[in-house]
């Protein structure tokens, strides 16, 4: 299985090359991508020099443009398309299908995968991309159950690359806007959940608290773990109880069920994070190169390292992670 | 750990840091100004060149040393410039070592800021975009005497702060 790494940087592309990743995802310094952050992301410069390392190194090069465009900003959107395509990215991971449209015509031998953004989760939508679009490959969302998976694995007309870890974002995930209730901006309109403007962190000499616009999403106590300020992740008062209602800050982890995955026949795990540092890239990516490797010597005697967890335990949101909706049997 | 990291990182703690904060007072403002100014123009050369800190234009930046009772403020007009206390638009705040561990990529920031080492008050967006320019400063371009102060504190660092790689 192909290893998906994520660079927001150039240093964390080279975090993530000397890990041993097998492809890194990056995208450019715009809302064309779902990680908009100042001082984040690639100019062209920096694009061109990710890809000769990577080319030096065998690895392959995919650029997200995995927004949607909004009506002001449709040149943005394809000035991204034919700066990847003549960049010589080996893919473009797209959600929106009119920008999906304009690679098609103008670069019909460009490879696109389909975003996780476009939330595409049965056998029929991935049919349909596929011959409107002729895409390689679907990112599958965190919302499928292991017995959802394996199922789409024996239909699909594409390769199928699953989440192996990362930040959970669970809400019908790719068409969350949940944020906009209360920031106007979300994931798929502005490339930002919890967009940083909007978020204020008051310290006081014994409670943290996260403010998104202003409305109150959490207090930590003394030397209580904090986690990112969404609001799917905040604690809210539910009748008499004060608790996370909607999702725990948690980090979605695959290791345990790499095997599984590997006989449904899926072809590559994708780590998340662009917006994370080269420290975080560097400790994940080695951690799941270990696995992989560890899984193809011993196959299905392959198990999983109490150090590989400790590992991700640290730098996971919540310092804790779960196999998310992967384990839920009601699904 | 071995006795030695155990009494070298017991010796920078009770020693190191408090003459440390000492020396550090008696700098005068203007020589201290220009040996932070000339370090950070030549390790955020690159990001300069590329025109990556206009956002920095009228804001102020705070690193705050909280176990050196030291606040740094640092502005941009067409070079980094450390300036005089005042007003400010965002405050990074966390003990020495908590700095060490980031300039070396021992950590991960947002890691260190879940754990509550690191606080990030005022403007968080301003804070974040400060930190992913850190993070895209890319250590093997720096210039020789920079990178050398780096790896000299990193073949330290196991032995003063043991607790950095928790
Ligand atoms: S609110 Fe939560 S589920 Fe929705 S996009 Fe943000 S992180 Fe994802």
């Amino acid at each position: 299985m192909e290893l998906v790494c994520p660079a927001g940087s150039l240093p964390a592309f080279k975090a993530a090359l000397n890990a041993g990743a097998n492809a890194i995802y990056v995208g450019f310094k715009d809302d064309t991508n779902a990680r908009h952050f100042t001082g984040l992301n690639f100019n062209d410069r920096q694009a061109q020099k990710a890809l000769a390392l990577a080319r030096d190194s065998g690895v392959k090069l995919y650029v997200a443009i995995n927004t949607y465009p909004q009506p002001t900003g449709w040149s943005r959107w394809q000035a991204a398309v034919d700066r990847a395509v003549e960049l010589g990215a080996d893919a473009l991971i797209i959600a929106d299908m009119g920008l999906m449209t304009y690679v098609k015509e103008k670069y019909p031998q460009q490879n696109i995968h389909l975003s996780v953004q476009g939330s595409s989760t049965n056998a029929a939508s991935l049919k349909f991309y596929k011959e409107e679009f002729d895409i390689k490959r679907a990112v599958l969302p965190r919302v499928l159950a292991t017995k959802q998976v394996e199922q789409l694995c024996e239909k699909s007309p594409v390769d199928l690359e699953v989440f192996g870890f990362g930040s959970l974002c669970i809400m019908v995930e790719g068409r969350c806007v949940l944020s906009s209730y209360i920031t106007g901006e979300s994931p798929n309109t502005c490339g930002v959940c919890s967009p940083a403007k909007h978020v204020r962190w008051e310290e006081s000499a014994n409670s943290r608290r996260s403010r998104l616009n202003n409305v109150l999403i959490d207090e930590y106590q003394h030397k209580e773990n904090a986690s990112y300020p969404t609001l799917c992740k905040g604690r809210f008062k539910v009748d008499e109880n004060t608790y996370h209602a909607l999702e725990q800050p948690t980090s979605l982890s695959t290791l345990e069920i790499i095997p599984q995955l590997a006989r449904m026949g899926i072809k590559a795990i994708k780590i998340e994070g662009r917006q994370r540092s080269p420290a975080y890239v560097e400790q994940v990516v080695r951690v799941w190169r270990e696995a992989l490797d560890a899984f193809k010597q011993n196959g299905e005697r392959f198990s999983v390292s109490p150090q590989w967890l400790e590992q991700l335990d640290k730098v996971s949101e919540g310092q804790q992670t779960s196999l998310g909706p992967y384990s839920r049997p009601w699904q | 750990m071995t006795l030695l990291t155990r009494s070298l990182s017991k010796t920078h703690n009770l020693i190191g840091k408090p003459v440390l904060a000492r020396i550090h007072k008696l700098i005068p403002f203007r020589l201290k100004k220009k040996i932070i100014e000339e370090v950070l123009n030549r390790a955020f050369k690159q990001v300069i060149d590329d025109g990556d800190l206009e956002f920095l234009k009228g804001k102020v930046i705070v690193l705050n040393l909280s176990d050196l009772n030291e606040s740094i403020f640092i502005g941009w007009n067409s070079s980094l410039q450390v300036l005089p206390r005042g007003e400010y638009d965002v405050e990074i705040r966390g003990d020495l070592d908590e700095f060490v561990t980031l300039a070396l990529r021992k950590e991960d920031p947002d890691t260190l800021f879940f754990q509550r080492r690191i606080c990030i008050q005022g403007d968080t967006e301003l804070g974040l975009a400060v930190k992913n320019l850190i993070d895209s400063v890319d250590l093997e371009e720096l210039p020789g005497a920079i990178r050398k102060g780096l790896s000299i504190t990193e073949t330290l660092y196991p032995y003063l702060m043991p607790s950095g790689a928790r």
